[in-house]
């Protein structure tokens, strides 16, 4: 990869990467940070990577230092309850309180099973590409996957029983 | 061992992560679409998948580009070449200086040769001829003759019945003691013997400038019946010019002395005599 082609990666892909960075993290801040890290990553490594392969590579990296914070930060969130949601019945608000429901219901996902849903959800990344970027087998992704949807969805059935 | 709703539970799951084919789509659409269930199913699911959020951008872009990396020199460096530079204008100039001295002594060369009065072919072939039929250079004899202590001991006298001739043998020496040699250049530069026409021509030339300075007091003692040759040239016309020249400019001098003298006294203020004077 050259300058210029690194330079057209920025406009490319780091908003992408600042929201999985953001969903992954819960903190701008350290979104940014982890944002400013995958590309600093992928300067240094320019010569090794190439154009195609410069936006997974980003990603890769991204999961990889928003598991660090996650370590460095050593919270976990417990509970099987959702504290204090905000439940709107009017159908205007509908979507943005599903949106709501589901970034804290994500929250409630380990660290690896979120990075699995983002990158699924936001990116579009297939089974096989997620189990090379996060360095896991075919089968670990699908059962993985699985579970937090199922954790997701049963996160947010009140909302739904609310909306009913 | 999996029950049909697990499995078509999964299915849903793979089928909303668009990993299956179109006939498993197909399929599963069909056994969802019999039973109520499935569908309700199908739309939870359908409401836990997230949506992108175009909203949300990273507004600091500019940090992430990388620019170009531009060469700073360190002050250090900067004084250095700036010394360097100095010493070399310096050295330039130095070098041209000396070069526009050595271009001002061949002119003068050039100018002192250009004073000769340029002769013809015809004068030419006669000097060769002249020369040809010289006689052979006198050797240089014991300085007997010279007792004038003013006469330098290379400068050989032969006394004549009627006149004195003086006949400079070594004129490399007197060249030497001169101030300014002008040929000594064109001797380095060509490292040849010049020609006899040009060596007489020097030889002329310096014993000329010589008048001026060292030889010119020891000069004034020879009265006009002296015959001074010059590597077998008669100057002692020359000398007589110069001398005669010479007798004039103290005449003016005298006479400008005791005019300057006149005015002097003019100038004075006349004081009365007070002893004579009655009031």
């Amino acid at each position: 990869m050259t300058r210029k082609e690194y330079i057209e990666c920025v406009p490319l892909w780091a908003d992408a990467l600042f929201r999985f960075a953001c969903k992954q993290t819960n903190q701008p801040e350290d979104a940014q940070d982890v944002v400013q890290q995958a590309f600093e990553v992928l300067w240094k490594e320019r010569e090794n990577v190439s154009m195609e392969k410069a936006k997974s590579f980003l990603f890769v990296v991204a999961y990889r230092k928003s598991m660090d914070v996650h370590r460095n930060r050593k919270k976990v969130f417990e509970g099987n309850q959702l504290i204090d949601l905000p439940v709107q019945t009017e159908d205007v608000h509908q979507s943005f309180a599903r949106k709501e429901w589901l970034d804290k219901a994500l929250m409630k996902l380990d660290e690896q099973s979120r990075a699995l849903i983002l990158l699924k959800d936001l990116e579009g990344y297939k089974y096989e590409e997620i189990a090379n970027m996060c360095d896991l087998s075919l089968e670990q992704v699908k059962v993985y996957l699985h579970r937090a949807r199922k954790k997701l969805k049963e996160l947010i059935s009140p909302l739904e029983f609310a909306n009913k | 061992m999996k029950t049909k709703e697990e499995l078509i539970e999964e299915s849903i799951i793979s089928f909303l992560d668009g990993e299956l084919t179109t006939q498993e789509a197909e399929q599963l659409m069909d056994e969802i679409s019999q039973n109520e269930s499935y569908q309700s199913l199908l739309s939870a699911y359908e409401k836990a998948y997230l949506q992108p959020e175009s909203e949300i951008v990273f507004a600091d872009k500019p940090i992430l580009l990388k620019p170009e990396k531009t060469f700073i020199l360190p002050l250090k460096s900067i004084v250095g070449i700036a010394a360097s530079l100095v010493l070399l204008m310096g050295l330039i100039l130095t070098w041209q200086q000396l070069k526009k001295d050595t271009a001002m002594d061949t002119t003068v060369e050039q100018k002192l040769v250009q004073t000769q009065s340029p002769k013809t072919d015809i004068e030419i072939e006669k000097e060769k001829e002249e020369e040809k039929t010289l006689p052979p250079a006198p050797t240089p004899t014991v300085n007997k003759g010279n007792t004038n202590p003013a006469i330098p001991k290379n400068i050989v006298v032969q006394k004549k019945e009627a006149k004195k001739e003086i006949e400079i043998v070594n004129i490399k020496e007197i060249l030497a003691t001169t101030k300014v040699n002008p040929y000594q250049n064109i001797d380095k530069i060509n490292n040849t013997p010049p020609s006899p026409r040009l060596q007489q021509k020097q030889e002329i030339e310096m014993a000329y400038l010589d008048f001026q300075s060292p030889i010119q007091n020891k000069t004034d003692n020879y009265s006009s019946e002296v015959e001074v040759k010059i590597a077998g040239v008669d100057v002692s016309e020359k000398m007589n010019e110069v001398q005669f020249i010479r007798a004039r400019l103290n005449e003016i001098k005298d006479k400008a002395t005791e005019g300057l003298s006149l005015l002097q006294d003019a100038s004075k203020p006349k004081f009365l005599n007070t002893k004579n004077t009655k009031y």
